[in-house]
């Protein structure tokens, strides 16, 4: 039995528990799944549970849960599960209205790494045929090796088969077999240039922004949506204007709001229309954070997130000698 | 179709070039390393093309058959436009007097005009759609039509298509010339010129010496036939054909039932479908003033925004994201349709490619549709 | 609809007039008027526009907002706007001092068809700033009196305080042209007049709908009730008009945001009558 038969077996018999149920369906675009909102039992034989389920459809609970009044249920990877961990852990979710379906993960692949492999051609169909993936470009058919284009994320899971926290966890049988990877070391690749060298670089990554927030929509833990001060004509921070300087520091803004928050599902990289890669920037702020206050977003449900608390004296941060 | 000029494969390059000595030329490229594709200036392009060349690292090409990642509309409707400076003038004098002065730097910058070369037909299409709402109507937006003035579109008809193109459906189809000023179709060595409009005359006399003489007609003329019959059929049939207007009235039909709170559950409330559509073209206007000066300028706006219709008393006629999709549909399938005859949505699937939630417009009106006859 | 486009003088429909503020008035504590004049001499003699039309006012460096003219068309010795601080530009508007210069794009958008209205009773009903809209076209009308039949005017606001126009008000209820109703919301010390929200009191007053038109501007809640009494007491959709407001950025039908349906605010409005607004499938409150 596959995992995603599993699945709906599990959900098969809790959805009369549930008000509402997120999960993914087929999309007839390829490399592309729908998420979908269900409440009735003839609609849960079209969930889907696959390799190509990147989306985090814990960008939808913090909204459905001021709306709905019972369960809301909602079917995540492990990774995912840290997302609504963490918006648990800051007290913006209620325990007892998210049913979290945990289903044990083997990877998903990530369709924008395909794409850049290709020189940016448009794919035009997928399969995945012994360890090997088939991508149809334009006239022309490209056997790849499936092991390389798993998403980032995927290379340096640890929890795949084993969620932080859950209420239904449905095991998957089939192995990832994705061989780690050092996550840092495109950080690395980047930190090793002057400073000019960084910001060219970034400039000429969010010369390409156009401010469509797809970014900020899409991420799990951005709940400010529309009191973000960019909508805002009171107080006037950030100007509409779409321009690389701009772009720059609406970003700058949201790294920060999300640091010690963020728990690296990288949607916004993939929500981005401009193909900014926005995940650096909070894989940066993350390694901050750990490294400072020795926190992790989105692993222990008690644990107080660093900036929605104080300490005294803060061990790893040095004050300046004043004298 | 009739062909009446061709141009050889191999001259393609060296006209462009001739070209954009006299034309401020634009084409699509492709960015490889970034995965998009963007309309550029021929001259950026070619200066970053012999940068690649001493490097020996080839990073941009052109890119005739995919469609851009955005829409070419930034060309004469920028993402971000002066309008007018201001300046207040003290009087140290009087300081009970303060003067005004507003400045527009708006000039006719385009001469000869541009020449957008490599547009799909649906891309000329919508270019077609935001002349009509800048220039026709109330008042004519000098702004735009500055830029629009004496452009020359140059449209290359999709032997290809994507999962997500459906121009059929909304009125186009892949080798629709209508609103392109030269319309060229690729055949095996080279492309078939089908289409000269008045405005594109000047250029084709310009570029006689890269024209062919000899060309088989005929023989052209019988592979775009095979060609046109092939493309169409590949697009995927998410309703049948149907009228405008018939459309205007389905949606009217549908507008205050449940259907778009279903349609719109997984919506994120995101501007990157309104930023890539080739028709949309809302804008905000705002001023931003530092110590004595400043400017108003307009820049895009996205209708799925809460903020767009809040009003300072803190009344918002549209607060729900269903409410703002439904605008957003109806815009595009029944209010400009009532407006000004078109659908607005020229079937490109930009919407649809980039959407990170995978929202379709196609799904949306096909469930309008059903939802009708129920 | 009596319309026909005009044309503003200079061919940049975003370059606003610079004109001067020359009076401000306080008509309650939260909104103020402002009386102004067009600096350029030979646009100001030839400005000209119907009662019902807008104009969009710019602090610059603020942003620009749309209000309702509210002086009389005969008047040509400045244009009165008047505000409710409410956001950005409004308290900008409000901070203005005498002397001061702004930015003027007029006139915008469409008028009421008095023509139409002519030999007909009139029934005008506005609910505190509400009643800004409706002032040019009674003025019109009371200067035109020969050509229309009985007029009424419902005044209503939150408290005595409230009210918009104080003294065009007891002008009006001394005048023997226009009757006058005023009410407020909750009964309060010294006011003798009527009490009640506006929708009941029109109510009570039981208009005759034979040959008469109602006129009504206000809050979007009390536009709603007062559009359900009005069907209710039997007025036809045609005989019913309401002015709307939206969030309007560029005033010239461009920009997209202030539509209903098909309709943008800023160029088909924002005069509408209730036939007109009943054709658009879209809810307009």
């Amino acid at each position: 039995m596959t995992v995603e038969d599993k699945l709906k077996e599990k959900i098969n018999e809790i959805i009369d528990d549930l008000d509402l149920l997120v999960g993914y369906s087929a999309s007839e675009l390829p490399l592309k799944v729908n998420p979908v909102f269900i409440k009735n039992r003839e609609d849960v034989k079209n969930l889907v549970f696959n390799k190509l389920c990147i989306n985090n459809l814990a960008t939808y609970i913090y909204n459905l849960s001021k709306k709905i009044k019972g369960t809301a249920g909602i079917v995540l990877k492990p990774c995912d599960a840290s997302s609504v961990i963490q918006l648990l852990s800051e007290g913006l979710l209620d325990r007892e209205k998210t049913r979290m379906i945990v289903a044990g993960c083997s990877g998903v692949f990530d369709y924008k790494k395909i794409q850049k492999h290709l020189g940016g051609q448009k794919i035009i169909s997928l399969e995945l045929e012994n360890g090997n993936l088939e991508v149809g470009t334009i006239n022309k058919k490209n056997t790849l090796k499936a092991a390389d284009f798993y998403a980032d994320k995927c290379y340096w899971c640890q929890i795949y088969n084993k969620p932080p926290l859950y209420d239904d966890f449905i095991e998957n049988d089939q192995e990832p077999g994705i061989q780690p990877a050092d996550k840092y070391a495109d950080l690395e690749i980047i930190e090793s240039k002057s400073i000019e060298e960084i910001m060219n670089y970034w400039d000429g990554q969010f010369s390409r922004c156009i401010r469509c927030y797809a970014c900020r929509n899409v991420c799990p833990l951005e709940i400010c949506q529309d009191r973000c001060i960019t909508n805002l004509d009171e107080p006037y921070w950030q100007s509409q204007r779409i321009n690389t300087q701009e772009g720059k520091f609406f970003q700058m803004i949201r790294v920060m709001h999300l640091a010690g928050r963020c728990t690296e599902c990288g949607e916004c990289e993939r929500a981005c229309p401009k193909n900014i890669p926005l995940a650096k920037l909070m894989k940066k702020s993350a390694q901050i954070v750990e490294r400072l206050f020795d926190y992790k977003a989105g692993q222990e449900i008690d644990k107080k997130p660093p900036f929605l608390t104080f300490k005294d004296v803060e061990q790893n941060i040095k004050e300046e000698n004043l004298s | 179709m009739k062909v009446l000029e061709f141009i050889d494969k191999k001259n393609i390059d060296t006209w462009l070039d001739n070209v954009s000595g006299k034309y401020e030329v634009f084409l699509p490229v492709r960015d490889m390393e970034n995965a998009v594709i963007e309309f550029l200036n021929y001259k950026d392009f070619k200066r970053t093309g012999s940068q690649q060349e001493a490097s020996g690292k080839k990073r941009f090409e052109a890119e005739y058959k995919e469609k851009t990642t955005m829409s070419p509309k930034h060309l004469f409707f920028p993402a971000t436009e002066k309008l007018f400076d201001f300046e207040y003038i003290k009087d140290i004098k009087n300081p009970q007097k303060t003067g005004l002065e507003l400045t527009t730097a708006e000039k006719e910058d385009c001469y000869p005009g541009k020449v957008l070369f490599g547009l799909k037909p649906c891309d000329a299409d919508g270019i077609a759609r935001l002349d009509k709402v800048f220039n026709e109507g109330y008042k004519e937006d000098n702004y735009y039509h500055n830029k629009r003035k004496g452009s020359i579109l140059v449209s290359i008809g999709c032997k290809e298509i994507f999962p997500d193109c459906f121009c059929t459906l909304v009125g186009g189809n892949p080798f629709n010339f209508e609103n392109a000023d030269i319309g060229m179709i690729e055949v095996s060595h080279g492309y078939a010129i089908v289409k000269i409009s008045e405005n594109a005359e000047d250029l084709i006399n310009f570029s006689r010496q890269y024209l062919s003489k000899d060309f088989k007609a005929a023989a052209i003329e019988e592979e775009i036939e095979n060609l046109v019959n092939s493309s169409s059929k590949k697009i995927i049939q998410y309703w049948d054909k149907t009228s405008p207007d018939d459309m205007a009235a389905v949606m009217d039909k549908s507008i205050n039932t449940g259907v778009w709170d279903v349609i719109t559950s997984k919506c994120i409330s995101c501007g990157a479908c309104t930023y890539v559509c080739p028709t949309c073209f809302c804008f905000n206007l705002r001023d931003e003033q530092k110590n004595l000066k400043g400017q108003r300028y307009r820049c895009w706006d996205y209708c799925m925004n809460n903020s767009y219709t809040l009003e300072a008393s803190g009344h918002n006629p549209r607060a729900d994201k269903s409410q703002r999709y439904k605008n957003k549909v109806n815009c595009k399938y029944n209010y400009n349709i009532k407006r000004n005859k078109k659908i607005y949505c020229v079937g490109c699937g930009r919407c649809i490619e980039i959407c990170p939630v995978s929202m379709d417009i196609r799904e949306a009106v096909k469930m309008v549709i059903t939802d009708n006859k129920e | 609809m009596e319309q026909e486009k005009i044309n503003l003088e200079n061919n940049n429909p975003y370059l606003p007039d610079i004109a001067t503020v020359k009076k401000i008035i306080n008509e309650t504590p939260a909104i103020i008027s402002l009386q102004i004049v067009i600096d350029d001499d030979k646009k100001w003699k030839n400005f000209k526009f119907e009662p019902g039309q807008v104009g969009q006012l710019s602090v610059f460096g603020f942003g620009e907002s749309t209000f309702v003219i509210n002086s009389a068309p005969s008047n040509r010795e400045y244009l009165q706007f008047s505000i409710m601080k409410a956001g950005v530009n409004t308290t900008a508007l409000h901070n203005l001092t005498e002397g001061e210069k702004i930015g003027l794009r007029a006139p915008l958008g469409n008028w009421f068809p008095y023509k139409s209205m002519e030999g007909k009773k009139i029934i005008f009903i506005g609910g505190g700033i509400g009643l800004a809209p409706l002032r040019p076209l009674i003025i019109y009308m009371l200067e035109n009196k020969h050509k229309y039949d009985k007029l009424t005017l419902l005044a209503a606001a939150k408290t005595p305080d409230d009210f918009c126009f104080k003294d065009d008000i007891k002008a009006w209820e001394n005048s023997r042209d226009i009757e006058v109703v005023s009410t407020i919301d909750t009964a309060c010390a010294l006011w003798e007049k009527e009490t009640g929200l506006c929708p009941n009191v029109l109510e009570s007053m039981q208009p005759c709908p034979e040959n008469t038109i109602a006129i009504t501007c206000g809050p979007p809640i009390m536009i709603k009730y007062t559009l359900e009494v009005l069907l209710k007491l039997g007025f036809p959709e045609d005989m019913i008009y309401t002015t709307l407001e939206r969030r309007m950025k560029c005033g010239i039908g461009k920009c997209g945001r202030c539509n209903i349906g098909e309709k943008f605010v800023c160029v088909d409005g924002p005069v509408f009558s209730l036939k007109e607004l009943n054709r658009i499938p879209e809810p307009f409150i």
